[in-house]
């Protein structure tokens, strides 16, 4: 009620200097009134709400990401997929170095099956503001601990193991002991909600 | 509890002072280019991408692409967003924001 009177009263003002300096008093409050709003529903459903991002490769893993995604919605968690939701107007590297730096996202998952997630890999592993929102998913024949390949990606996974953590082995043939990269994003994007809603990250 | 983990990711999507901002331009000005709401809100084009996705990915926005247009995206609030923000009492005059 108070906040429909502020924009009655909004809308009763011509475009001068207060009028101005009013409105963003108002959308401060109405960001305020957001939040408790927010905070109201956290406390209601006693769960947060996270910010994913899924990485990977284009064709059938798109559809794959797809599928992931509609289960994390389905768990009250917001999954972003680039080629889905971001605009085309501005280049993809652009933009997902932005949201690695400074966006509100929680965590970035990039599935690394193709030249392009691996590239994305090289380029954010050692940035200090980017790597810890990073969860890396590997076939597990790359994986450094577990699989046999020599080859420089996987040396980069020891790396990054070695200082972040976060680099894990799957297995979506379902051939071997190793989990589906949609289990692991499910269970991790949830059990990061959890710790989130203790405030313990 | 579903409709209330629903509105908890709207409200999520919401709480974020450019997001709030680049919706509010879309409402006054529905069909707007990205580039236009770019212009108008002042906001980097990465982040202006960034913040339209969450807008969109909770259903409060969706966009028209149009290759052939120099004006490539297009956005406007859904019908689910326009009454979703009539829910939540924010809709009943569009706001102006600087």
């Amino acid at each position: 009620m108070k906040l429909n009177l502020t924009l009655k009263f909004i809308h009763s003002n011509s475009l001068n200097c207060r009028f101005l300096t009013k409105c963003r008093l108002v959308h401060s409050r109405l960001l305020d009134w957001v939040r408790n709003e927010r905070k109201r529903f956290e406390e209601l459903v006693k769960e947060v709400c996270i910010i994913v991002v899924l990485l990977g490769a284009g064709g059938k893993e798109l559809r794959k990401r797809r599928i992931i995604a509609k289960k994390l919605r389905n768990n009250g968690i917001i999954a972003l997929i680039p080629e889905d939701d971001f605009a085309p107007d501005i280049a993809p590297s652009l933009i997902e170095e932005f949201i690695f730096k400074h966006s509100d996202v929680d965590l970035v998952f990039i599935n690394v099956e193709s030249w392009g997630s691996a590239t994305e890999f090289a380029q954010f592993h050692d940035d200090t503001r980017i790597a810890p929102k990073l969860r890396v998913l590997t076939f597990h024949k790359y994986h450094p601990l577990y699989g046999s390949s020599v080859s420089y990606l996987s040396d980069l996974y020891l790396t990054h193991i070695a200082k972040y953590g976060h680099v894990y082995a799957y297995d979506d043939k379902e051939e071997s002991n190793f989990p589906t990269s949609e289990k692991i994003i499910l269970m991790i994007s949830i059990r990061y909600k959890f710790l989130r809603a203790l405030g313990k990250v | 509890m579903e409709e209330a983990r629903k509105m908890l990711t709207i409200y999520r999507a919401l709480d974020n002072d450019s997001r709030l901002k680049i919706l509010y331009t879309i409402l006054n000005e529905p069909d707007i280019a990205f580039n236009d709401i770019a212009r108008k809100t002042e906001i980097d084009k990465p982040a202006l991408a960034y913040h339209l996705g969450v807008l969109k990915n909770v259903g409060l926005v969706e966009m028209e692409y149009q290759k052939r247009s120099k004006k490539l995206t297009k956005y406007r609030v859904t019908e689910q967003g326009k009454e979703i923000l009539k829910k939540l009492k924010l809709i009943e005059k569009p706001l102006e924001v600087s």
